[in-house]
């Protein structure tokens, strides 16, 4: 198998695991609030960056997970379709390269946002002001984000040196 | 754009069609047609040439710089 074609397969086996993934926390979360909390408190009530002891805590947690699963799940929608794109159409296109710059702008938001929420969260049901700027976690996703919007403004000059090329008679 | 394509012009005075101009220096109508528009970001002096040479005319009689300011 091609490695383009892996990494088709890695991106849509993402995708596909994430929306399970999402539905699943959806479940919990209407599992939380109709059925039993208390149940799902034990479960998920000492995640890892900080307790979750009340109802609330559970509930924007939880909220918060859909919502920002949301957003990583439409940024991996944007890569598959730009990975397709990219294997099968004609290269240096507008859709590539606004692509490349919205998941770039995507994975540099919620890396900032998913940092400032937890700060937040911790903040308001730990009673802790704490901020973690983890190399992996933050700077290293922050800099992927730069990279594909620098690799948008490199596709963007190859498109005008194409256009230029093609309309060179 | 500030440089202006008289081909057209050239081409009438010689009674010459854009089709035969095409034919004559080895250029598919389309990309003449590109050219004849305006549409060109370049044209190779090969091409230049080959169009001098078929209308026996000089590059300054196909290409016109106009000054817009």
């Amino acid at each position: 198998m091609k490695s383009s074609e892996w990494t088709k397969n890695i991106f849509s086996v993402t995708y596909y695991l994430m929306i399970i993934g999402w539905i699943f926390l959806l479940g919990i979360l209407l599992y939380a609030i109709f059925i039993n909390s208390g149940k799902i408190l034990e479960i998920i009530g000492d995640a890892e960056e900080f307790k979750i002891k009340s109802k609330n805590a559970l509930y924007t947690f939880l909220t918060y997970g859909l919502l920002s699963g949301a957003l990583w799940i439409y940024i991996i929608y944007i890569f598959k379709n730009l990975i397709q794109n990219l294997i099968f159409g004609p290269l240096f296109t507008k859709f590539q390269i606004a692509s490349f710059k919205l998941i770039g702008q995507l994975i540099i938001f919620m890396t900032i946002l998913d940092e400032t929420s937890i700060m937040v969260v911790k903040a308001i049901f730990n009673s802790r002001l704490e901020i973690e700027f983890d190399i992996f976690d933050f700077w290293f996703v922050i800099a992927i984000g730069t990279f594909l919007i620098f690799l948008s403004k490199i596709f963007n000059k190859a498109r005008i040196l194409k256009q230029e090329t093609e309309l060179t008679v | 754009m500030p440089i202006n394509i008289n081909l057209d012009s050239v081409l009438d005075k010689r009674g010459m069609k854009s089709n035969e101009l095409a034919e004559a220096i080895n250029i598919t109508t389309a990309n003449l047609s590109i050219l004849k528009t305006g549409k060109a970001k370049a044209v190779r002096f090969s091409t230049l040439e080959a169009i001098c040479k078929v209308l026996e005319c000089q590059p300054g009689d196909i290409l016109e710089y106009i000054d817009n300011e």
